[in-house]
């Protein structure tokens, strides 16, 4: 049925046509998968079937070293992710009240963000070997930037009327900066963490993938990937902790949207 | 990224208190440019100069200049190399920006125009798209070997869920009344999505785009870390595993100095297709 | 004139009735609406606020599929959108192309058609004349006020060549004053193109000064609640008609029926 003048599209909770819809979806994908792997049409060499892919995904996490990975991949992206918010609120603070101070660092930010943070790893790989610091230091130069660009809107946009009725209220420069701007900018802060969180996730796992080191989701893959074992369950093992890694995002994406939610659901921001 | 949050306040900033003249302004914004990046080089020389020789922060102008030699000053021969490990870099970026934007395109607009298959889409595209696209590199690298074709078709799966999800959107915000106009003058299904649901949805398809094109430099460059023979990720790979700080400094230079380029590129192009959406919006 | 059954009905709404949804939250929009439109009149559609006239225009525009009954335009019983019909939206804003000029958003309707690009200029620029919009085929639809944006969705329309026309509440939206000079732009549109015109609208007084016949709807599920002949003198003028005193008493007949929700009074 056609509905009437409501604009066509609107995300609302989900309904209950989508989320049946939805697992039709991936149930008839499962099933095309599984189909098309074990008749042979498509070499389980190239697509194991989809049932086996589950179970391993499963049975990964009976692997010790793979759970230490795991660890090893989630503290490395927490201390990077809380270095740069340590760095990156203060920083996008600054800019947003000053501007001239924002002017005149725009230039150097607008050089250095466009360099992939995966470049930087041989020269940080030298300088500083493959262990965690390695990591972290290309984690924050990666997750900077969405929570200092996040802090620096929140901050300058501001409602000046708001500004203007403390101001008239008596209340002083710092009282306004603790009172008005921050739980102004908190939402943006927040959904620049949100952004920031998926990009240092990504990146650890990256980094880990290419420089190897012994830690971490990534270097799991690697590892696995130079193993001698059986070529086929190798793959599914790949297969299997990639899947893993593209799960563990989801999760904590989904608990970081929940915070958000819930702290500030008042301004529920879409991503950029 | 928020490269719109930017954008607004640059929009915001630029307007200054006592306004000066036109060319006064420009004066001050390449000052503005300018100025800082010359303090932080100069910066940076001084403190190469002044203490012992640190090995990991070549001076600057030497960066530079090894740069200028790579590119320029060596025989020709010698620098055709070099333009080469650029072009392949640039080549695989391209081919595999074009063919993710494709099918992004194609999908996002299937999901966008019809709800069912939206929904019924949607949760693959939600978890697949979790999966850091870098991370698939070594299931690509399995599947397709260590070829170009690998690397092209790894590029092009990474860049596609931005366009599609961007693609998506856009389409999904076009409103009814305007797809009613383009049945309403018997406008058939396939012209309706090139003059009508596209154009409309350009806005946030660029804005995909754009973020593209910075998945697919990085994506090529982390593909030609692995089982490459060029490239500039390789050079990169090269310059390390021979300690080489100064060309792997300069082949980083010229990496900012590709992805300024690209950045710059794409907003030229995004200013000249949507200066409608722009003066429109400046006007409410 | 009553209904004449020799000559060709320009359309004919043939027992329509249309539910949204199923089950216990079903919607009865439209029940058994049965009517009959001559070539070259002008019709209003008046009701209350609710799904019903929308719906009846979407139904006739072929946009919409009846739960029952159908439609029939010029002797065919259509399904889909019926050739040589346009349509004029609400809200203008949303339905003017933003990316493209005043002229190739007038020039829209005819992509694809077989004509001559010359042509095509001729009928753009005689669309934006009819209008009062002549020179302004070079702007974008964000530089020109709501007034003249609907004045554009007009042209757009006529540049179809149109042998029936169908609005929807195009002026809602719309000033008074500006109302006035867009109510009297159609009927001259009218005057010189003779096209067929239903105009659907909740502003009773306008839906009287505009029409040869007057349906009024009752509340969802909506009904005829009224055909009602319009004899006022022609050209109609804002402030001598409105004085009419038939005039007053047709509107007062229509509001009555309006407020009653569509009973007989």
């Amino acid at each position: 049925m056609t509905s009437t003048t409501v604009p066509r599209q609107t995300r609302r909770s989900p309904r209950v046509g989508a989320i049946w819809r939805g697992i039709a979806g991936v149930l008839g994908l499962a099933i095309v998968l599984e189909i098309v792997s074990r008749s042979g049409i498509v070499d389980q060499k190239y697509l194991p079937p989809f049932s086996e892919v589950i179970v391993r995904s499963f049975t990964l996490w009976g692997d010790a070293s793979f759970r230490n990975d795991v660890g090893s991949t989630l503290l490395t992206y927490l201390i990077g992710l809380a270095i740069s918010i340590v760095i990156a609120v203060p920083l996008g603070a600054l800019f947003g009240l000053s501007n001239r101070v924002y002017r005149a660092a725009r230039a150097v930010i607008e050089l250095l963000r466009p360099i992939p943070p995966v470049a930087l790893i041989p020269l940080v790989l030298l300088m500083l070997g493959s262990g965690m610091e390695m990591k972290v230091v290309i984690v924050v130069f990666a997750a900077v930037w969405p929570i200092m660009f996040n802090t620096l809107y929140g901050v300058h946009d501001v409602d000046p009327y708001a500004k203007d009725m403390a101001r008239s209220f008596g209340i002083g420069r710092f009282g306004i900066i603790r009172r008005i701007v921050i739980p102004s900018a908190a939402p943006f802060i927040m959904t620049g963490v949100r952004i920031s969180s998926s990009i240092a996730l990504i990146v650890v796992i990256t980094v880990e993938l290419i420089a190897g080191g012994a830690q971490g989701i990534g270097a799991y893959i690697s590892r696995l990937r130079g193993s001698y074992s059986d070529a086929a369950d190798t793959y599914l093992s790949v297969l299997a902790a990639t899947i893993m890694a593209g799960l563990i995002g989801l999760v904590i994406n989904l608990v970081i949207g929940w915070l958000e939610r819930r702290f500030f659901g008042w301004e529920a921001r879409d991503s950029a | 990224m928020t490269d719109t949050s930017t954008r607004a306040l640059a929009a915001r900033a630029t307007r200054p208190t006592g306004t000066p003249t036109r060319g006064r302004r420009a004066l001050i914004s390449l000052g503005y440019f300018v100025i800082p990046i010359a303090v932080v080089i100069g910066i940076w020389q001084l403190v190469t100069i002044l203490n012992p020789p640190a090995p990991f922060f070549p001076q600057p102008f030497a960066i530079i200049a090894n740069l200028w030699d790579l590119l320029f000053g060596s025989p020709k021969a010698v620098q055709q190399v070099f333009y080469g490990e650029f072009l392949q870099t640039v080549g695989r970026m391209a081919l595999g920006f074009a063919l993710g934007a494709i099918w992004g395109v194609i999908v996002g607009t299937i999901m966008g125009l019809w709800r069912g298959a939206r929904e019924t889409i949607n949760p693959i595209v939600e978890f697949l798209r979790s999966i850091p696209a870098t991370a698939t590199l070594p299931l690509f690298i399995i599947l397709l070997g260590g070829g170009d074709d690998m690397r092209v078709a790894f590029i092009a799966y990474g860049v596609s869920w931005f366009v599609l999800i961007n693609t998506a959107q856009g389409v999904g915000a076009i409103h009814k009344t305007l797809l009613d106009v383009g049945k309403v003058f018997k406008i058939s299904p396939a012209r309706r999505i090139f003059r009508i649901v596209l154009p409309g949805a350009m806005p946030k398809i660029f804005a995909g785009l754009r973020i593209a094109s910075t998945a697919a430099l990085l994506l090529a460059i982390v593909s030609e870390f692995m089982l490459a023979s060029n490239g500039i990720g390789y050079m990169l790979v090269q310059a390390q595993g021979r300690f080489q700080l100064l060309n792997m400094w300069s082949w980083m230079l010229a990496l900012a100095i590709l992805g300024l380029i690209i950045n710059t590129l794409l907003e030229w192009i995004e200013g000249r297709i949507l200066a409608w959406h722009r003066q429109s919006r400046a006007r409410t | 004139m009553t209904e004449n059954t020799t000559a060709q009905a320009a359309l004919v709404v043939d027992h329509v009735s249309h539910v949204y949804g199923s089950g216990p939250s079903a919607h009865h929009a439209i029940s058994d609406l049965a009517f009959s439109v001559q070539p070259g009149e002008f019709v209003s559609i008046v009701g209350p606020s609710g799904a019903g006239k929308t719906t009846l225009l979407r139904t006739l525009a072929g946009l919409l599929k009846p739960s029952e009954g159908g439609v029939i335009v010029d002797g065919n019983r259509i399904s889909g959108v019926p050739a040589g019909m346009a349509m004029v939206f609400q809200d203008y804003s949303r339905s003017l192309l933003p990316w493209l000029t005043i002229e190739k958003n007038v020039g829209f309707p005819l992509e694809g058609k077989k004509i001559a690009k010359a042509d095509k200029k001729a009928i753009i620029q005689e669309s934006l004349e009819a209008v009062g919009l002549g020179g302004f085929a070079k702007r974008y639809p964000w530089q020109l006020s709501g007034g003249m944006q609907q004045r554009v969705a007009i042209a757009r329309a006529l540049a179809y060549r149109p042998s029936l026309l169908l609005m929807d509440e195009p002026f809602a939206s719309v000033d008074a004053q500006t109302r006035e000079g867009l109510e009297d732009l159609v009927l001259k549109i009218r005057d010189t193109y003779g096209m067929t015109i239903l105009f659907v609208t909740h502003d009773i007084d306008e839906s009287v000064y505009l029409a040869n016949r007057v349906l009024v709807l009752s509340r969802p599920p909506a009904r005829l609640a009224a055909d009602i002949k319009v004899d006022l003198p022609e050209p109609r003028d804002q402030i001598t008609t409105r004085e009419n005193a038939d005039f007053i008493r047709l509107r007062g007949h229509v509001a009555r029926l309006i407020h009653s929700g569509g009973d007989e009074e």
